[in-house]
């Protein structure tokens, strides 16, 4: 076999891809992407998350070779392909891309769709090259269907296999979910998922929906107003966020108030919640160990708030203000005796009632805190 | 009888009268039975002329209008919305008033001529023929590609331009794999409709002396029957033939609506600005600026040296109004049991319907008049309608009730079936349901449908010329008389008040949504 399935049996084949204090925007003085510097490996997957305008698509077709940059590179293989007196034309960069829409040529027939990128390929090989993309997006026989005729997920997974019918040496991903609804958003990003790690590609991928880029991502990086805020694996992002804004970002979280209380070597903040283990030094934003009495910003998750009877030994007292019930787990919505509000995820048991006051503690491994 | 078997009647008999003229005259003119080789010989000529005008004139609107929608919708040409603007106005002047401003130009005192002398070299002695005829009809027909192709243009998603570019094509070829394709049914069937234009000329033909099929039917008119039905039925069985062909390219489904759609970076021209920039220049300066100054150089010293008495234009004005708005009336009603029917009701019968008022637009305006005219003459009863006001605005709505069609449809639509079940249970009289909730609703459609059909009867000739009564002139035939008479002031007053009716009508029903897109 050739083309993509040999790619399996060498995992990290592919490019990587370095950016270097890019700068791009597209008025005069306003820059939409800020001196960001990344690097993927070859074969890794990174995901940009950010919010809405927060210069990841804009990055994204800087790579693509679809805008123009102002200042810093981009480095595709060896080959600078964007930077100070180098410009490769994106038809020259050997770069896939899906589009938020799939950008499926309507007037031509999936097959046709495919082997548009395989013009300079030998006439032969072109058909059973288009067989072998379909295949592997598992849309075998789909070939003379016309676009409109297809759902959403397969048009996405024909424009997957479009853009992955040419070799590319890098994927790049816009929004590739962002069309379909939920139920089928969730099955075709396990699906591309899969693709991806089996033939892997280096891949860009942009979202603005956190799960997306933990499932894709083998890291993330976060942005905001143009610059990457964190770069990190998932867990990473989610255990131990540079600030609560990514905090916030990649999760549901509790920001509590609170004061560094040091027993010995392990450091703890008191909280409402009363005690709450603290990591060491985890980040620049605390890059010199927290001295005691300091007053902190503490996250804790919603699943690290352990939700009792009232009755139990030690905890804060509360009251329940809000009951979610969701299956897998529920969703407690808590008010403290002094006026504050708390979120708790726990194990689908017994439900406490809406106004019972139950006993609520800090359950879970060291967090992060930041400086007030 | 149940509500909707009484629908289907009417709108099938509504059908039956659109189609009736154009039948009336393929059935005469099979039916003359005189010795076809002499007839053959006498309409090979014009029949050849008025193709080979047809085919000129749509192939060079298609090519400038596709070439100038591209422009405006995909490149940083400076002042796009400006030259947009000036380039769709072309479309408010009638081509007959078009023909007659380049006639009047080139005359002796007229600005052409004055601008020639001025420098120096010597303007064309006559404005006639072929060249002639190609030169004002592309000229105002271009306007009927650039609108719809450039609405079709800036729906291109930019992904798929960007898809192209990543699988390996460069800018032409995404252009020709991509656009092209993406625009192709669209400009056929713009091209198509200037072609049914062209042939449906007359007035412009007539002034520059090109003799076509619809310049026989005028001079032979119901003198020589068997010339004139046989060139009317001629320019009938090919305006069908085009106006099937458009219904076929236009009903093609659009798989591609529902992209999302992404502003396009604009193409960056360069260095081709500036030759650009010139060619746009030309073309508006040929559609619309030297027509306009020509009129008007003719109007203002007609009016300075007291020939021309603007007063004078009152009563064709109001002719011109009167007809026009009893048409508009008249085609918004007469199309609504068809609109109705195909929107509610959509059967083979609706459908039939609806091909039928299309067909009263598809035959030429001149094949109409004549029919009718025929139809008066020889048909029990309708005597008295020969020459007769009433007649003329029967024509219109004939040949124009399919501009009210759209519209009527859309109105049918603004009231959907949940509104009017809610409304039978609040309010059980079923006129006033009619008249609070049917009629608002409805109401700006229905002005928008008459709005069309007024502007086209404003810009009508041939039909006018042919069926208006004795002493009754409404603009379009005073100008097109004084222009034949050689009368160029008073000609250039009434075609300016024309052309700027045209204009209003024109910006307020089209233009303004073409801007905007």
């Amino acid at each position: 076999m050739k083309g993509v399935r040999r790619r399996t049996d060498e995992p990290g084949s592919g490019a990587g891809v370095t950016i270097e204090s890019l700068s791009m925007g597209y008025l005069p003085g306003i820059d939409v992407v800020r001196d960001v510097s990344l690097a993927v490996a070859p074969g890794e997957t990174v995901a940009l998350l950010g919010p809405s305008g927060c210069g990841k698509t804009s990055l994204l077709r800087a790579v693509a070779g679809l805008e123009p940059v102002r200042q810093g590179s981009i480095t595709v293989d060896t080959t600078v392909v964007s930077g100070p007196g180098a410009w490769v034309k994106p038809e020259h960069r050997r770069v896939g891309m899906v589009f938020q829409d799939g950008a499926l040529f309507p007037h031509l027939t999936v097959a046709a769709n495919i082997a548009f990128g395989l013009r300079s390929h030998p006439r032969k090989e072109v058909a059973a090259r288009v067989e072998e993309v379909l295949a592997l997006v598992d849309l075998a026989g789909y070939g003379p269907r016309l676009p409109h005729t297809l759902s959403g997920g397969q048009k996405q997974r024909v424009a997957l296999a479009r853009s992955l019918a040419p070799s590319p040496a890098v994927m790049l991903l816009d929004e590739p979910f962002s069309a379909l609804d939920a139920a089928l958003r969730v099955q075709v990003r396990s699906e591309v998922g899969r693709i991806l790690n089996e033939i892997a590609i280096t891949t860009l991928v942009v979202t603005h929906d956190q799960a997306e880029a933990f499932v894709l991502g083998d890291r993330v990086a976060v942005m905001r107003d143009g610059r990457v805020v964190q770069l990190d694996t998932a867990d990473g992002l989610y255990r131990r966020p540079v600030n609560p804004w990514v905090a916030g970002f990649v999760g549901e979280s509790n920001l509590l108030a609170g004061r560094i209380d040091r027993a010995g070597c392990a450091t703890a903040a008191a909280t409402a919640l009363g005690p709450v283990p603290i990591e060491g030094v985890p980040h620049r934003s605390v890059a010199a160990p927290l001295p005691a009495g300091e007053a902190v910003t503490v996250l804790v998750r919603p699943e690290q708030v352990s939700v009792g009877p009232v009755g139990a030994a030690d905890g804060t007292t509360a009251v329940v203000d809000a009951v979610e019930y969701h299956g897998h787990d529920i969703r407690y919505r808590l008010q403290l005796d002094d006026g504050s509000a708390l979120v708790a995820r726990c194990p689908p048991e017994p439900a406490h009632p809406r106004g019972s006051r139950v006993k609520i503690r800090y359950r879970g491994p060291a967090t992060v805190a930041w400086r007030r | 009888m149940p509500a909707h078997l009484a629908l289907r009647l009417l709108c099938t008999l509504v059908g039956a009268v659109f189609a009736a003229p154009a039948v009336l005259v393929l059935v005469r003119a099979a039916s003359l039975g005189t010795d076809l080789a002499p007839l053959a010989r006498q309409l090979g000529g014009p029949l050849w002329r008025s193709i080979q005008l047809a085919v000129l004139v749509s192939v060079t609107a298609a090519g400038v209008g596709t070439l100038l929608a591209w422009l405006l919708t995909r490149t940083d040409l400076p002042g796009r919305r400006l030259w947009r603007g000036l380039l769709l106005l072309p479309l408010v002047l009638p081509s007959f008033v078009g023909a007659a401003a380049f006639i009047a130009g080139l005359a002796p005192g007229g600005v052409l001529h004055l601008a020639l002398d001025g420098v120096g070299i010597a303007p064309p002695r006559r404005f006639r023929g072929l060249g002639a005829a190609w030169l004002v009809l592309s000229a105002f027909t271009y306007p009927y590609v650039l609108l719809p192709v450039s609405a079709r243009l800036s729906t291109v998603p930019q992904s798929l331009h960007d898809s192209a570019r990543l699988l390996g094509h460069s800018a032409w070829s995404t252009f020709v794999r991509v656009t092209v394709p993406h625009i192709r049914a669209s400009v056929a069937a713009s091209t198509l409709l200037v072609f049914l234009y062209t042939l449906s000329e007359f007035g412009a033909v007539q002034l520059v002396g090109y003799d076509t099929l619809t310049r026989v039917v005028y001079a032979s008119r119901l003198v020589d029957r068997p010339t004139s039905f046989g060139a009317a039925a001629l320019l009938a069985v090919l305006a069908t033939g085009v106006v099937l062909g458009e219904r076929r390219l236009r009903g093609r489904p659009r798989p591609d609506d529902g992209i999302a759609l992404v502003p396009g970076r604009p193409i960056s021209l360069g260095w081709a600005v500036a030759p650009t920039t010139a060619a746009c220049a030309l073309v508006a300066a040929i559609g619309l600026l030297v027509p306009l100054a020509s009129l008007g150089l003719w109007a203002q010293r007609g009016i300075a040296t007291g020939r021309v008495d603007p007063g004078q234009l009152i009563g064709p004005a109001r002719a011109t109004a009167a007809v026009g708005m009893a048409a508009a009336v008249l085609a918004v009603i007469a199309v609504l049991p068809v609109a109705t029917a195909s929107v509610r009701h959509p059967r083979p019968s609706a459908g039939l319907a609806s091909l039928g008022v299309a067909g009263g637009f598809a035959v030429p305006g001149l094949v109409i008049a004549l029919s009718l005219a025929y139809l008066t003459l020889n048909a029990p009863l309708l005597g008295r309608f020969y020459q007769s006001a009433g007649l003329l605005v029967v024509a219109y709505v004939v040949h124009f009730g399919v501009q009210a069609l759209g519209p009527d449809e859309q109105g049918v639509r603004s009231v959907p079936e949940p509104v009017r079940e809610s409304a039978a249970l609040l309010e059980p009289t079923r006129w006033r349901r009619v008249a609070r909730i049917d009629l608002p609703l409805m109401a700006p459609n229905l002005v928008a449908g008459g709005g069309l059909v007024l502007l086209s009867t404003v810009k009508e000739l041939p039909a006018t010329l042919l069926l208006s009564p004795i002493g009754f002139s409404t603009l379009a035939t005073t100008i097109f008389n004084a222009y034949e008479d050689g009368f160029y002031a008073e000609a250039g007053a009434a075609s300016l008040l024309l052309v700027a009716v045209s204009a209003v009508l024109s910006w307020l029903l089209v233009l303004r949504r073409g801007l905007a897109g």
